[in-house]
């Protein structure tokens, strides 16, 4: 339980300097204060709700009040002095005091009109001191305002203030259609839904995001995959076919060697055919050697292709060391930073020459590198680079001429190659044609016609096999390369998976907590429904009238009659203040939090017939809460003293100075 | 029945497993100390989840 220990106010009001203490020594923490009307009854209230919230709510008109300073206090304290409002409320629970103190310091000032003093305020301070009760020396001070403002909202939350400190008066507000979002918003926040509702919107929004980056990654490798066994097959059926290539080809080469020594053997035709032999040798050599070229001019293309592309910006760059050098710049014949070293150390002698550094020669050094636009390192790197550029430059202007020379190159090779095919036709036609005289045992036509379909197949083969090596060599190189894309890809796979079961854990975590909060609000709901309707039903006499009560989602009361009919709008006062009792106490209960109830005119609405029942009911609640009652003495009638005396802890009348400025006494 | 055991009943109700429950319970905890950098915390506890699922299914299989 928690309940309010004592109450000190100092100027604050008629409040000059009163302490209430609440005693806890009964059985019932029922607490009562009798006032007059205009004794400070509301204003013992307010000063509650000023001390929490710097906020009056139970202020008529707050424009045309008087100030929070006491006038007394205003009127005797001198000009541009100041006064020190203060209301220090002290709370215990189980484990700890609580106290809580707002302080306002007011300046004292007269109109220069009137000479009346006025009390102007400054910024009001809430400390909040939490003391354990088995360890006082862990005493824990908070100044903080948003420290101090979530501590309040942790005992008395604002938005349902009157729902712990009740005006019996103003019954109106308490179903008021703001009110119910107020309630519902509170309830939120007293019952850790708050907890809930941030663990689903946290899963959620974090879902969200990792959802937004597993998009981003391209998790489909099929196409990658199908690419590289493509190449593998590709690769395979080559390296296939070549090998039944390097089968063939002996066969192949065997028959037109077997051809050829057939031939040989035949003397009429035995000159062409030795011929044949020296031009097949030495169009082997003369291709062997055009192969080479090839190989000579691609690295000829190559090296041209970058060192033309560098061409005209090279040549810039040299023309610029030229003319530095022209100019007598390059290279530096002065070294500057150590022209700079003699002036900056006041050096006395050339180290060079050992030479003394006089007046004169300072006024030269001085001129001499005013007229040095470029620091020595640079000067050094570009001539270390001149050489360099001048090699390129000379390579780049040699282009022509060593073009011009391997289209020489490529033109012998090429026409070489041709007068020998053309020769080597030559005899095979001849011998293709030729016709031996009948009975002899060799047929040259025939022979020669399979040499030269061997040979064909032959030079075919070798050509398909050259082919074949060089695509091997390609899609073995792309195959490599997409084996590395894979890889890479696969890292991000995993990662995508990763993402992807965080993505379904944080969404399932996001749907249960909505689910355990829809739970858990159904639950307050049902427990506050219930609760209200046990006290309304137990506060009102009438037993044969109302039949339920109903609260919706958005925490608005309907109360039915036994028929099953509406009628909240046709309740008497008296049983819409016991519906507002009920409801927040209620409240109270369901905020897991057992809060004082503070109440002023609290059974000043109800008919004569059901005070008696309500203080019961009251009394019997004040068993499990502290209850403080702000009585009018009318209103403290019979019927409730018979009730509550010698039962409640405490009954006092607070009365007003002979003057009536101030309170100055609160007993019994 | 204090909220805190109302909030425990309930996820104790949900039709969901043991490890999942007490994934909810620590994520929970995270948000009651109120932890600034909560998605470190969150991604700790979602990815330890994650790791004993994986053990287990290969322990079935």
């Amino acid at each position: 339980m928690i309940r309010i220990k004592k109450i000190a106010f100092e100027n604050y009001r008629q409040y000059k300097n009163i302490s209430v203490s609440f005693d806890d020594n009964s059985e019932h923490n029922l607490h009562i204060l009798r006032a007059k009307n205009g004794t400070g009854k509301t204003t013992f209230l307010n000063g509650i709700l000023w001390c929490l919230y710097e906020h009056e709510h139970y202020l008529n008109d707050k424009d045309k009040a008087l100030p929070i300073a006491n006038s007394t206090a205003v009127e005797n304290t001198e000009e541009k002095n100041s006064i020190r409002v203060r209301v220090n409320l002290l709370l215990e629970d189980e484990t700890n005091n609580i106290e809580f103190e707002r302080t306002q310091i007011f300046t004292v000032s007269a109109s220069p009109l009137s000479g009346k003093k006025n009390a102007y305020p400054g910024s009001s301070t809430l400390k909040v001191t939490i003391t354990p009760k088995d360890k006082p020396e862990n005493t824990k001070v908070s100044e903080d305002d948003l420290e101090v403002q979530s501590l309040v909202k942790q005992y008395f939350d604002e938005a349902i203030y009157d729902y712990y400190f009740f005006d019996g008066e103003n019954l109106k507000n308490y179903f008021s259609q703001g009110k119910s979002e107020k309630i519902k918003s509170s309830i939120f926040n007293i019952s850790q839904v708050t907890l809930l509702e941030n663990a689903a919107r946290h899963a959620r929004s974090m879902s969200e995001e990792k959802s937004r980056k597993s998009a981003k990654i391209k998790g489909d490798n099929g196409n990658l995959y199908d690419e590289v066994s493509q190449l593998a097959s590709d690769i395979d059926r080559l390296e296939k076919e070549n090998k039944k290539i390097d089968e063939e080809l002996p066969e192949l080469k065997k028959k037109v060697a077997d051809a050829d020594a057939a031939l040989e053997g035949y003397a009429p035709i035995r000159m062409n055919i030795e011929r044949r032999k020296v031009l097949d040798g030495e169009y082997r050599a003369t291709k062997s050697g055009y192969d080479d070229f090839k190989d000579k001019k691609r690295v000829f293309i190559r090296k041209y292709l970058t060192l033309l592309n560098y061409y005209p910006r090279v040549k810039n760059t040299l023309e610029i060391i030229h003319q530095k050098q022209k100019d007598g710049k390059l290279p530096p014949s002065i070294d500057k930073k150590q022209v700079c070293e003699i002036l900056e150390n006041h050096v006395k002698n050339c180290p060079v020459c050992n030479a003394e550094i006089d007046e004169n020669a300072i006024t030269h050094l001085q001129s001499v590198l005013n007229e040095l636009d470029v620091s020595s390192a640079t000067s050094n790197y570009l001539m270390e680079i001149k050489s360099s550029l001048e090699e390129i430059v000379s390579e780049c202007e040699s282009f022509p001429d060593e073009r011009d020379k391997l289209i020489q190159e490529e033109k012998y090779y090429v026409d070489e190659l041709a007068k020998k095919e053309l020769e080597l036709q030559q005899i095979s036609a001849f011998l293709t044609a030729y016709s031996n005289a009948d009975g002899e045992s060799i047929d040259v036509k025939k022979i020669e016609a399979e040499r030269e379909s061997n040979r064909q197949k032959i030079t075919s083969k070798e050509q398909r096999k050259l082919l074949n090596e060089r695509d091997i060599k390609d899609y073995k190189k792309e195959k490599e390369q997409k084996e590395g894309e894979i890889k890479k890809q696969e890292g991000k796979r995993d990662n995508k998976a990763l993402l992807n079961r965080q993505v379904t854990i944080l969404r399932r975590l996001s749907s249960s907590f909505d689910l355990v909060q829809k739970g858990i609000m159904d639950d307050l709901k049902d427990d506050i429904q219930k609760e209200t309707w046990n006290r309304f039903e137990s506060m009102i006499w009438k037993r044969n009238t109302f039949g339920s009560l109903s609260i919706n989602d958005s925490y608005e009361i309907t109360v039915l009659n036994k028929a099953g009919n509406e009628m909240t709008g046709s309740l008497s006062a008296t049983e819409y203040m016991a519906l507002a009792y009920s409801f927040t106490l209620a409240i109270h209960e369901a905020s897991g939090k057992n809060c004082p109830l503070v109440v002023d005119s609290p059974l000043g609405r109800v008919s004569d017939e059901n005070r008696e029942n309500m203080a019961r009911e009251l009394l019997e609640v004040s068993k499990e809460k502290q209850i403080i009652m702000l009585f009018t003495p009318d209103e403290y009638s019979e019927d409730v003293s018979k009730v509550y005396d010698g039962t409640i802890a405490s009954i006092r009348d607070i009365s007003l100075s002979s003057d009536e400025s101030e309170v100055e006494r609160v007993g019994e | 029945m204090s909220i805190s055991n109302k909030i425990d009943s309930r996820i104790d109700n949900l039709n969901e497993t043991d490890e999942f429950k007490a994934l909810m319970r620590n994520i929970l905890n995270v948000e009651d100390e109120g932890v600034y950098r909560f998605k470190e915390k969150y991604e700790t506890y979602v990815n330890e989840y994650i790791n004993a699922s994986l053990q287990e299914d290969q322990k079935n299989d």
